[in-house]
């Protein structure tokens, strides 16, 4: 009995003791001397923040990382689902196959100040200056983790990491070598894939992914069956090469292609309404040579993509070649420097009927360079980091990007840190060259249409940060994380209405001239925090909170609705719980709040209750069984509170409008030989 | 800890041990210089090679003045390379040093104490495990032993971290005795 209280006594003081707040990248001679429970609680160590190694308790900036165990414990079935835990970012499912995502505010389906890449390579198109998530449906046995970076990045990332960056890092072949075959089947969702990973030579492993999703349609809130299904295939490939201990080579390659259906409206050119299907397709080639070295350490990448989209008989191509390199090196024992210079074109190509005319072919080009010093004033207590990125390209114009951040840790288990910085939005192709023509209503038996025109003096948008966060290791296991904000957003685009006159251009109606504008500035504030304890080995649990509010006021005279409006809940916070329990069975559970979305439009005052999004509550569970050594059995199911609930409604004109989310269960089987 | 050459006891370490080991850890850790949280995954599983290695027990005919130096040889090209030399060398095991060795395809492993096998040469360790048995060598690799049946001990990656992986009966076969301390932090697969 004593023994059996000594032994927990001995866990608990280990659980606590083996993850304290403020750490370096341990070297070996500490490894020599650790125990082996320490080593099995130790992270591997990942780049991160700085595009570096390193701890996130030690980044002077809001960061979270979404881990590969997290992942598989999660009832999500999307990346925008894995993001929800994540304090300060607001996901939205709109449709079956549709997600608004953001960080911060500004919630929209193309969401513009949030820069999303996998492994490195942007996947935010600057036609629509958003991210189509169904074209990184990436299986989640393939990530490794998510990076989540709330604030502005764009010192080291660049324009539209203005409220944050979302950075999905793929599994090395190591990490799954096997062969695997899994399949899910949920009401709401299908999905099979098949993966194989193994040693092509003595320095190489290579793998090989293949993988396919149904995802069925939603019904919109009169119960009427919409058109939002999707399906999707994927063939996915990667080589890793360590040809010496110093370097290592990254080979990867995708090819996908797809099927949205979706309720497109035509513009009268064309004679109205029409369900229609967009097609989607793309592939892309990565390869980064990373060389570790003294003096330093350099990483140099290159990718090519192609994402093409077909929609109402128009074809729309984006071809992107981008060249990235950077070196990290010590100055003397105080100074740690990053330098990197990045290189991209972009082909922007439409064809088909000209329905609506964007800019036929746009070519961009895009080049910046980086630096960044961080200065240790007091060793191992007092870190300034000043960064800067100057970036000059077609759509971004020339932007200097410039961030200034402190971190002070005045023991080993708290720091606080405060940061200030710059990031601005490039402009989208569509900002400049969009023309459509739409029918927004009718008054008198008379259409009424929008005439939109591009204006090709729009500038891009511009955000100042003012950034603070604690982070602090508590006794008994627990961690608490806070990050608070202010931002003082201008140049914010809006769309600006003049007078209707009488036209006939499409027989009898009434036309409105629309163009856009830089027509809005905003204050935004908020407070993100996260709680994470574990009070025994086999039990982890997870809070997250955040508020958020905006005052926005039109800088221009005129009639102007901003673009893309707040569209965020005031309050909205998650609790997760995982739970390991003997002979391999684990529960999770994630219950999340999202208070009702406050609203815009013209002058907005974010605080207001919102119109159109009410409040809900979620709760999603995952249930997990390793059967024998190759079987791995899960089950659950999704909004288990409701039977649905609308999450995003969107008064814009051309997106999708919000649907029903419903309840889901699901089951999903994985074989490991 | 028990005496090199007698077979672990029973029961635990003793609940003395253990208090005076959790004082130690709570006295360690409240100095931050030493404090740590992440490492490249290679140098973990160097350090855990250690670990394992002081906590298993050979037979005593693997340890006898015959084998003077503690053998512990990688089979091919593997990122553990890099840490052999900062955290193997010059460390002992049951007061012999620690001596590594890099095995070519041909080569014995009856005379290694334990052997760590690259991810690309699974097939060599299959087809050399009749010897491993009969040497009482260690076999380790990277690989879950779901997909490598043919090794004791695997250090596959899980979530973030490096886990353990026991294969019981092959240790038992081995004649090789794997103290609970680190059964107990490793997962036992039969």
């Amino acid at each position: 009995m004593r023994e059996g209280i000594a032994h927990t006594i001995l866990l608990v003081t280990l659980c606590c003791g083996s993850a304290p707040a403020i750490a370096q990248t341990s070297n070996t001679e500490q490894l020599k001397t650790s125990s082996l429970e320490d080593l099995t609680q130790m992270n591997i160590s990942v780049s991160s923040f700085a595009r570096h190694a390193e701890d996130v308790a030690k980044t002077p900036g809001a960061v979270y990382v979404i881990t590969s165990e997290q992942i598989q414990r999660s009832a999500a079935t999307s990346i925008p689902d894995l993001l929800r835990m994540v304090p300060g970012v607001q996901v939205a499912q709109i449709n079956a196959s549709r997600w608004a995502v953001t960080a911060r505010g500004f919630n929209h389906q193309y969401a513009n100040k949030l820069l999303v890449l996998v492994d490195g390579r942007t996947v935010y198109s600057e036609v629509l200056s958003g991210v189509n998530w169904e074209e990184i449906d990436i299986p989640f046995s393939d990530i490794d983790r998510i990076e989540v970076i709330r604030g502005p990045g764009a010192a080291v990332w660049g324009t539209n990491a203005v409220n944050g960056v979302i950075n999905i890092i793929t599994k090395p072949v190591r990490h799954s070598l096997a062969t695997e075959a899994t399949g899910y089947a949920s009401n709401l969702m299908q999905r099979a894939a098949i993966h194989y990973g193994g040693a092509l030579t003595e320095h190489s492993q290579f793998s090989l992914d293949l993988d396919a999703v149904k995802r069925r349609a939603l019904v919109d809130s009169l119960g009427q069956q919409q058109y939002d299904g999707q399906d999707s295939e994927r063939l996915s490939g990667r080589i890793d090469w360590q040809p010496v201990l110093q370097d290592s080579v990254l080979l990867t390659g995708q090819l996908y292609r797809g099927n949205v259906h979706a309720e497109l409206i035509a513009p009268p050119a064309a004679g109205g309404g029409t369900q229609d299907s967009e097609n989607f397709s793309g592939g892309n080639l990565l390869g980064r040579w990373e060389h570790q070295g003294a003096p330093s350490d350099t990483v140099t990448q290159m990718y090519v993509s192609r994402q093409a989209q077909y929609a109402l008989h128009n074809e729309g191509t984006t071809d992107t070649a981008d060249l990235d390199t950077q070196d990290h090196f010590q100055v003397g024992a105080r100074h740690d420097i990053i330098l990197g210079a990045e290189v991209r074109f972009t082909v922007d190509r439409t064809a088909g009927t000209p329905l609506y005319t964007l800019k036929r072919e746009y070519n961009n080009y895009l080049a910046a360079v980086f630096f960044q010093d961080e200065i240790a004033i007091v060793p191992g207590k007092l870190f300034a980091t000043a960064g800067v990125k100057l970036q000059q390209g077609k759509l971004s114009g020339f932007q200097a990007q410039p961030s200034v951040r402190l971190l002070w840790s005045p023991t080993s288990t708290q720091s606080l840190w405060l940061a200030a910085s710059r990031a601005a939005v490039a402009v989208s192709v569509a900002d400049i060259g969009l023309d459509y023509d739409a029918i927004v209503d009718s008054s008198n038996g008379l259409p009424v249409i929008a005439f939109f025109t591009a204006n090709s003096a729009m500038k891009p948008e511009v955000v100042d940060a003012y950034e603070a966060g604690y982070r602090i290791q508590l006794p008994h296991c627990l961690a608490l994380d806070v990050a608070s904000y202010h931002n003082v957003d201008a140049r914010i685009p809006g769309i600006q209405s003049s007078a209707p006159q009488f036209s006939t251009e499409y027989g009898p109606s009434i036309a409105i001239p629309e163009t856009f504008v830089n027509g809005y500035r905003a204050l935004t504030e908020g407070l993100e925090a996260s709680l994470t304890w574990k009070p025994t080995r086999s039990l982890d649990l997870t809070g997250s909170y955040a508020w958020m509010q905006a005052h926005g006021s039109q800088t221009l005279p005129g009639f102007i609705a901003i673009r893309n409006s707040w569209n965020s809940p005031r309050n909205s916070g998650s609790l997760s719980a995982s739970q390991s329990l003997s002979h391999g069975w684990q529960v999770n559970s994630f219950l999340q709040y999202v208070q009702a979305l406050s609203d815009t439009s013209p002058t907005f005052h974010g605080s207001t209750p919102g119109h159109g999004t009410g409040a809900y509550t979620r709760l999603d569970m995952h249930v997990t069984h390793h059967l024998g050594s190759h079987l791995n059995l899960d089950a659950g199911g999704t909004n288990l509170l409701s039977a649905h609930h609308i999450e995003f409604n969107d008064d814009n004109p051309g997106l999708d409008h919000g649907l029903e989310v419903p309840r889901s269960l699901y089951l999903k089987a994985r074989i490991t030989f | 800890m028990p005496a090199p050459g007698r077979p672990a006891a029973r029961r635990g370490p003793s609940t003395g041990l253990l208090l005076c080991l959790s004082a130690v850890m709570t006295f360690t850790h409240s100095r931050p210089a030493l404090a740590q949280t992440s490492a490249d995954e290679a140098a973990i599983r160097a350090a855990m090679l250690l670990n394992i290695a002081r906590f298993t027990d050979w037979p005593s005919w693997k340890m006898d003045a015959e084998h003077t130096q503690f053998l512990i040889c990688i089979l091919g090209a593997d990122p553990i390379d890099r840490y052999v030399d900062k955290i193997l060398d010059h460390q002992a095991i049951d007061e012999k040093p620690i001596a590594v060795r890099h095995l070519k395809a041909a080569d014995s492993v009856e005379a290694c104490h334990v052997l760590y096998t690259s991810v690309a040469n699974r097939k060599l360790l299959s087809a050399a495990h009749a010897e491993a048995v009969r040497g009482a060598v260690l076999t380790v690799s990277e690989l879950s032993n779901n997909i490598a049946p043919d090794q004791i001990i695997g250090l596959p990656i899980g979530g973030d971290h490096v886990r353990i992986e026991v294969n019981l009966t092959l240790a038992q076969r081995s004649s090789l005795r794997i103290s609970s301390r680190v059964l107990r932090l490793a997962s036992v697969t039969q």
